[in-house]
């Protein structure tokens, strides 16, 4: 499997398309500064955010236990999984026993974490992805680039293409207006004739076992208002507490992904009606197990927003698709690297530190903090690569005497503006900034003397 | 054991310390024109507002989109409709509406958004399927944000939702585009 870097060298050959996708996220990251600027205590809602989700996960068993009774209460059936295939078997089950044998569903990263989709193809059930980015990457049989923004990496003749050969459009005619009109009419037949809908949960309340699910384009509302059953799929760590605690998170929500105040939809399932199913599958997969690693236990509060994505320099200039793991980015790096130390642990080095990521992270995770303790866990592992493994040893040896470090950079200051090109660290696309006469401590050292 | 049990369990063994609940209020934004603020958050969210007397609501109705459409409505006194909703079996009837009238309980001031429950409403789905959804809205029932919002909102039904403007996606090289699956357009009747 090849590394992030050499996956990020294959996205950067089409140097227009890379760029335009780092000043696409970066104009979104844009958005998101001056929808948060509106917003004058932005930072006592993060600092809320973050003190809620940290509450929860500190009492986790209680709001999950209060979450299923009240649940219950209001006529929803509740199922519990401990891991991805028990999630998709209970789908599946329902699905069957109801007779449901075409699902529209809605974003949700649970499932694709799960890996619903193929599961359920396999047993004879059509599955149609309804948001539109996760549609057209359905139809070309890819995953998605980014969380909130899931064909961020097509342009818009690609997506022409795509639907020129599934849904019939005209050839050629790739203006975005006209192919989501388009996507608009082919959905609606799906909408109309889905006998179930599936969605993920964006906030489970426990005090009342409501669901909260948030979309743009109405998707989900479409989904669930007209087919006769509905599973929803939520993380053991969607849980807050408190109607009220809805005030702080979607507040934050769209301003962090989008820039915009609010989603278009913000629907709350407060009860089952009467002519409906509604089913809650509360998963685990490897998240209770988070909580007993002190460290990594702040990725626990991501809320998926996506904004740590869009401002990562690393994540801009590589592409969602570098990444091993389904959510890319910062975040995901994180979460892969917990998953899979072994093959999504390379993605913790793509990363520069520089923090931005927790700077507009709306629930304050110590990404970076993270990013680092995943490099010593995945060396310690013995993962890393022999050559860079033995690269690292000698800088270790070298910094760790002060004569060896003294000698070195003063030999550095000869050799490295005459090292070619392909030698230097970081070389690629860069140059050498001009290397000062003397060093910090000789300056220092005539300083004092003086 | 069951798998909820040993979820339960395993969260339980992770022992953590109950961190503890930050309940201190801190001051929020509040606009000291409501109704100037919601007016530019629908704006800024592709929405369209009309503001009139509630006495000639059915009128403005009629004056901007003509006779000759599929109007329901949930709301007894309006005249412009002429679709039957307490008829209509399944949602799916639904389908070819072009117009939905319906009452919103109050606005938010700080993003555009209208809060609706199904609680008068025969299906929630003629929110979402409709071409053009018009929301009526008392112009003193705005609240500042979403922390007022939420304590507006009684448990007493099985649906609700803020809806601000129409639906929108850019998931097609990040170009905004109005009308994904929701309603294409959003009128608010202010009054």
């Amino acid at each position: 499997m090849s590394s992030h870097r050499e996956k990020a060298k294959e996205f950067l050959k089409d140097e227009k398309f890379s760029s335009w996708q780092d000043s696409a996220l970066w104009f979104v990251r844009e958005k998101r500064d001056s929808a948060t600027k509106e917003v004058k205590e932005w930072e006592e809602l993060r600092k809320r955010a973050s003190n809620i989700k940290a509450h929860t996960l500190s009492r986790l068993d209680f709001y999950l236990e209060e979450f299923e009774k009240n649940a219950l209460k209001n006529g929803f059936e509740v199922h519990w999984a401990k891991d991805a295939l028990e999630h998709n078997r209970i789908v599946y089950n329902i699905l069957k026993k109801e007779g449901a044998k075409k699902v529209v569903k809605s974003k949700s990263m649970l499932t694709e974490e799960c890996h619903l989709n193929p599961f359920l193809e396999h047993k004879g059930i059509e599955v149609v992805d309804t948001d539109l980015g996760e549609r057209i990457i359905q139809l070309r049989g890819e995953k998605p680039s980014h969380i909130v923004l899931p064909a961020i990496h097509l342009k818009k003749e690609q997506v022409a293409e795509t639907f020129e050969k599934f849904l019939d459009t005209k050839k050629g005619k790739s203006d975005p207006t006209y192919l989501t009109k388009e996507a608009r009419k082919h959905l609606r037949e799906k909408f109309l004739n889905a006998d179930a809908a599936l969605s993920g949960v964006n906030f489970a309340i426990s005090q009342n076992g409501s669901f909260v699910v948030c979309t743009n384009e109405g998707n989900a509302d479409m989904g669930t208002s007209l087919a006769p059953v509905h599973i929803a799929s939520m993380g053991i760590e969607k849980i807050i507490p408190k109607m009220e605690d809805l005030g702080v998170f979607i507040r934050m929500l769209a301003r962090s992904a989008t820039g915009q105040p609010i989603t278009t939809y913000t629907s709350h399932y407060f009860k089952k009606p009467k002519d409906k199913k509604v089913h809650i599958i509360i998963v685990d997969n490897g998240r209770s197990k988070m909580l007993k690693e002190r460290d990594f236990i702040g990725s626990l509060k991501c809320i998926r927003c996506g904004a740590c994505l869009n401002t990562c320099p690393i994540y801009r200039r590589s592409g969602g698709h570098s990444y091993p793991y389904i959510i890319p980015g910062p975040i995901g790096s994180l979460l892969g690297s917990n998953r899979d130390l072994q093959h999504n642990g390379d993605t913790a080095f793509a990363s520069t530190l520089c923090g931005s990521c927790v700077n507009v992270c709306p629930v304050k995770i110590d990404i970076t903090h993270q990013l680092l303790a995943y490099r010593k866990d995945y060396v310690d592992s013995g993962y890393l690569s022999k050559s860079k493994s033995y690269t690292l040893k000698l800088f270790a040896f070298v910094f760790s005497s002060k004569f060896l470090t003294e000698v070195s950079f003063n030999a550095a200051k000869i050799v490295l503006p005459f090292l070619p090109k392909r030698l230097k660290l970081w070389g690629n696309g860069r140059e050498l900034p001009k290397l000062a006469k003397k060093s910090f401590s000789q300056i220092y050292k005539e300083l004092e003397n003086e | 054991m069951s798998s909820k049990s040993e979820i339960l369990k395993s969260i339980k063994n992770a022992s953590l310390e109950e961190v503890r609940r930050d309940d201190e209020s801190f001051t929020l934004t509040t606009y000291e024109d409501k109704l100037k603020a919601f007016k530019e958050s629908i704006k800024g969210v592709a929405g369209k507002f009309i503001e009139c007397d509630e006495s000639e609501i059915p009128f403005k109705i009629e004056e901007i989109f003509g006779k000759d459409k599929k109007i329901a409505s949930n709301i007894k006194e309006c005249s412009a409709k002429n679709v039957e909703l307490e008829s209509i079996k399944s949602p799916k009837e639904l389908k070819d509406i072009d117009i939905a009238i319906v009452k919103g309980e109050f606005g938010v001031s700080e993003n555009g958004a209208i809060y609706i429950n199904d609680k008068n409403l025969k299906d929630r789905a003629l929110l979402f399927i409709t071409k053009t959804l018009v929301i009526l809205l008392d112009k003193d029932a705005l609240v500042n944000n979403m922390q007022e919002a939420y304590k507006k909102i009684p448990n007493d039904a099985n649906f609700g939702v803020f809806i601000s403007g129409p639906s929108k996606t850019a998931d097609i090289e990040q170009s905004l585009v109005i009308g994904a699956h929701g309603a294409v357009e959003l009128f608010v009747l202010l009054y």
